[in-house]
Order: structure tokens, then C-alpha cells, then sequence
């Protein structure tokens, strides 16, 4: 399953003179099984660009095709999946269960599937299903909650998957725990992710290819690697590099011989390492 | 979406005589316009109120579109009431008629007439705070509630929710967009169904809105008491407004425009 946009501009209160223009011109396809990072400033066009690639708004310029299909108004594609930003606060029901079932259900899932349904989905957040289906969502702590909540979107079972800032708030645990998840996902289960971040540092760590916005214009569009050493139009919109990769950089405007590729802390160590010749082994 | 509809009469800001008067002054002569709307019994009557309105716009600078864009969801309100009025008006001579539904020639004036009044009532209440900030509006409602606190009126506390409430009206329907969207992502349906499942289908939307507004205000609350805040006792203004000789010749104005609203009754 593929997306793909073609010249799409997006822009809030359309035909008004208050017409405010947050996506200009984008032209963007992913394929399946890709897992990309959205990237920018906070008010670049992220969480726009994720509700139009999820078919939730319509784009007033240009097309959105989704599977090869135009969404509609109204419509949505149950193979994408949008965990908005903190989803938390979009809880209503009066049981986890139901909770987690209301996406199923709304699908059509009958009550005989529900059950198993909710327990899988449940599991692979890492919440006991017989300890919490019956408990009200809001009972549970922040990060359980946002748990519960990506729960009941991996219980729609999309085969995309487009997470707005999920980890946005969590501890350092949660944050981890976040990304063991997507990561399983799009390994162990096929899945396309896209993840929409302004931490550099996670961004590197995790996606294969990086899409950059900036004022509503996608102005970078590559592999991490080729996307963090545009150094110069990363500053201009506003964006930093990754912890370790400004660490190498300060080594080397020190002198010290050590190649500007490493984003990631894993790659700096070895780098480090390798410059101090003790081998580069976690 | 609802944001994008509903903003009615935000503040406008551009310099006029009108957004210089004292907000006293403002909130009564609005009042004044809308119960004069109810003296009103015939056409001079609304050419009247129509006029002063059209003036007050062109005097308060203010553009059409802005003007226009508060307007838009009343016009549709305002048609409602003309047409259930045309069709539940049984005096007149009939025109039409099929079954129960009469269509008489008074209640077809008699529609118009209240859908003009409903358009008139709302347009110039926007007027107010169009050209009126909040605080100003805040300041000028205490103002005008202070001899009540004789009788243990709060006229602060008054004043001070009416102007939180008025400040978190486009939050809450940003929100209210947001969770709507959400839901839909979760293969929710809205206007589908029959009656009872739409009402149903409103949970997953009024559950949400509401832990939102209850988080919102206590966080206010809480931020509010951090900066010491302990209501409206001994607490000074940065900016205090003076009632100026202009102010009360705006009033005199509008007592002129009730004046001749009674005589054109007569007519």
C-alpha cells in the first residue's frame, strides 16, 4: 500500500481573507513498509501533512491518492492508522475494553472477534488484559493512558501506521518503550510508519528515511544520513542536528580526524573509539 | 470546521471613535439597541433600527468581511425562524395551504420581520465586541455591576467569569475540531444512523471535550492562585477607564433613537 501526494497545499479557512496556507506544493510518496520520520519546526505543517496523509482532511490544491484511491470527504481509510497527538485526551469510554474496541467496532469487528481482538491489542502494549480491560481508562497514569490509546488504534489493525509525536511528554522509559514498539511493528508485523518528531536524536535512531518541512514546504527528503549533513538548511528552518552528531562536529572543528557521518550515539562511540584505537565495541 | 465558523465578533482592532468610547458606554447602548428592537412594531420602525446599525459599522471602521464572517452562521438561524414564522403565523388572508401548513400574507411579513429582528439582535451585539477587547469589556461590565455590590452582588467574580468564559470560547472549539478528527480516525461516525445511535455517537466527542475543559480550568485556577490572585478586592487597574463627555453624548444618542423608535409606532 502506497501514498502518495502530488502538489497538495492544504490551507485553513480556505476562500476567506483569513486564509492561513500550512502545506504548500508537496510532493511525497511512501511505499510500503517504509518507516519515515516527519520532521520541522512546531508549526512547519507536521500534524497537518499527518491528517492529510491519513485521508482525515482533504487537500484544497493538488491530490492525495491513498492505495491508488482519492479519499473522500467524510471518509476515512481504515488501512491508515493516525495516533494523534496526545491521544490520551481523546478518551471517553467507561472500560479499557471498550475503550480499545471502539475502532474495531466501528469497523465492524463482530462481538465474538472483539474479545480477541482487545486482548492482542492490549498485549502488545504491554498491559495485562485480564488486570485492566474491566478498570476505567481514567484510572490509569499518563503513560498508561497513551498505552490504552495506541491500543485502540492497533486494534483497527492498519496496515499504516502515522504516529504525531508520541513520545511528546513521556519520561525517558516511556520514550524508549514508544520506539521498541514501532519498531516491532514495522519489523515484525510489515507495517508502514511514519512518525512525525522534533527530536532529532529519535529521528536518527529510528527512521530509514527523514522528510524535512519548513514553513509548510518540504525542503529535505532522504536517507538520515544525507538529511543530517544538510547542515545549513536544518539551521535555517530552525532545526538542530542530533546530540552525538554535534558532538562530532565539535571534535572536528577541534582537529580532531574523525568523518561527519555518525547521527547516532552508537555511531559517535565508534568513531570516538576508533580514534582512540580501542576498536569501536559495545 | 467549527472554529472557522463561529468566530463571532473577535476583536477588531483599528482606531475609531466608536472602539475609543468607555465600554460603559458601549454595553449600554447595546442594550438599549436590543430592547428598542422589541419597541419596534412596523417598517419605519426596522428601517430605523437597520440604519443605526449600517452607521455604527461605517463609523466603527470596521471592514465588511469582518463584519460579514459573524454574521454568516446567524443568517442561517435567522432564515429558520423566518420561514417556521411564515408557515405558523395563522392570521391573514391564506395564500397557500396544504394540510396543516398555512401560509398566510400577515405571516409572511410577520416572518420576515422576526428574522430581521434575530439578525439585528445578534449583528449589533457583535458590533460590541468587535470593538471592545475583552479586558475592556471585562473592566466595563464590573463597572456597570458595582453599585450592586450594596447587596452583596459579585460583580467581580461576575465580571471575571463572563471574560474567562468569552477568552476560552475559540479554545475549546480548536479542541472540539481536534477531537472530532480524532475520532473519525477511529472509524467513528457522526451524522449517520438513526436518532438514538447519533446521540450515542456524541459520547465519544462530550466525554473528551469535557475532561478537557475541566483540566483547562483547573490548571487556570491553579496558575491564577500562583500569581496570588484572591478576587476582586483591593486589586488596582494598569489602564482605568474615565467616562468622557463623549461617552455620554453616545447615550444621549441612543435615547434619541428609543425616542423616535416609540413615536414611529404611532405610525
Amino acid at each position: 500500500m502506497q501514498i502518495e501526494l502530488t502538489k497538495a497545499s492544504y490551507s485553513y479557512q480556505a476562500d476567506s481573507p483569513f486564509a492561513v496556507e500550512a502545506l504548500h506544493d508537496i510532493d511525497l510518496t511512501i511505499d510500503a513498509n517504509e518507516l519515515v520520520a516527519i520532521i520541522g519546526h512546531s508549526g512547519s505543517g507536521k500534524s497537518t501533512l499527518a491528517q492529510l496523509l491519513a485521508g482525515l482532511i482533504l487537500p484544497t490544491a493538488g491530490s492525495v491518492l491513498i492505495d491508488g484511491a482519492k479519499p473522500s470527504k467524510g471518509g476515512v481509510f481504515r488501512q491508515v492508522g493516525l495516533v494523534f497527538q496526545y491521544p490520551e485526551q481523546q478518551l471517553f469510554a467507561e472500560t479499557i475494553f471498550e475503550e480499545v474496541a471502539f475502532g474495531a467496532k466501528n469497523y465492524g469487528a463482530s462481538e465474538q472477534e472483539l474479545a480477541g481482538i482487545v486482548e492482542s491489542a492490549l498485549t502488545e502494549v504491554d498491559l495485562q488484559p485480564q488486570q485492566f480491560m474491566e478498570r476505567s481508562p481514567f484510572s490509569l497514569s499518563g503513560g498508561q493512558k497513551r498505552r490504552v490509546a495506541i491500543a485502540s488504534i492497533l486494534a483497527i489493525n492498519p496496515q499504516i501506521m502515522i504516529l504525531d509525536e508520541p513520545t511528546a511528554g513521556l519520561d525517558q522509559r516511556g520514550r524508549r518503550w514508544i520506539i521498541d514498539l514501532v519498531k516491532r511493528l514495522w519489523q515484525q508485523q510489515g507495517k508502514t510508519i511514519i512518525w512525525i518528531s522534533h527530536n532529532m536524536e529519535e529521528v536518527a535512531d529510528i527512521a530509514q528515511r527523514i522528510v524535512v518541512l519548513s514553513a509548510g514546504k518540504k525542503i529535505l527528503d532522504g536517507d538520515p544520513h544525507q538529511v543530517f549533513a544538510a547542515e545549513q538548511q536544518l539551521f535555517t528552518s530552525g532545526l538542530d542536528l542530533p546530540q552525538p552528531a554535534q558532538l562530532v562536529r565539535r571534535l572536528r572543528q577541534r582537529g580532531i580526524p574523525l568523518s561527519a557521518q555518525a547521527i547516532t550515539a552508537q555511531e559517535a562511540y565508534q568513531e570516538i573509539a576508533a580514534w582512540l584505537g580501542g576498536g569501536g565495541d559495545v | 470546521m467549527f472554529k472557522e465558523k463561529l468566530l463571532i465578533g473577535q476583536y477588531y482592532p483599528v482606531d475609531s471613535p466608536i472602539h475609543r468610547l468607555d465600554a460603559r458606554a458601549k454595553i449600554l447602548a447595546s442594550l438599549i439597541y436590543m430592547i428598542t428592537l422589541f419597541v419596534v412594531n412596523n417598517w419605519w420602525g426596522y428601517a430605523l433600527m437597520a440604519a443605526v446599525f449600517i452607521l455604527y459599522t461605517a463609523i466603527s471602521r470596521l471592514p465588511m468581511t469582518a463584519v460579514w464572517r459573524g454574521l454568516k452562521v446567524i443568517i442561517y438561524f435567522s432564515i429558520l425562524t423566518m420561514v417556521f414564522n411564515f408557515f405558523f403565523y395563522d392570521q391573514g388572508e391564506i395564500i397557500w395551504q396544504y394540510k396543516a401548513l398555512i401560509l398566510t400574507d400577515q405571516g409572511i411579513l410577520h416572518g420576515i420581520a422576526m428574522g430581521l429582528r434575530l439578525l439585528l439582535l445578534v449583528a449589533f451585539a457583535s458590533l460590541l465586541t468587535l470593538t471592545t477587547t475583552p479586558i475592556q469589556l471585562t473592566d466595563g461590565l464590573e463597572g456597570l455591576f458595582k453599585p450592586l455590590t450594596v447587596i452583596k452582588f459579585p460583580a467581580h467574580e461576575i465580571a471575571m467569569m463572563t471574560s474567562i468564559a468569552l477568552r476560552f470560547i475559540p479554545t475549546i472549539l480548536e479542541e472540539f475540531d481536534r477531537i472530532i478528527l480524532a475520532q473519525r480516525a477511529r472509524g467513528a461516525t457522526i451524522s449517520q444512523g438513526s436518532f438514538l445511535n447519533r446521540v450515542k455517537a456524541l459520547i465519544p466527542l462530550m466525554v473528551p471535550l469535557f475532561v478537557a475543559a475541566f483540566r483547562r480550568a483547573e490548571e487556570l485556577a491553579q496558575a491564577m492562585e500562583a500569581k496570588c490572585y484572591r478576587g476582586g478586592e483591593g486589586r488596582s487597574r494598569w489602564k482605568v477607564a474615565k467616562w468622557h463627555q463623549r461617552d455620554s453624548e453616545y447615550l444621549l444618542v441612543f435615547t434619541a433613537i428609543v425616542v423616535v423608535a416609540v413615536l414611529l409606532r404611532g405610525i
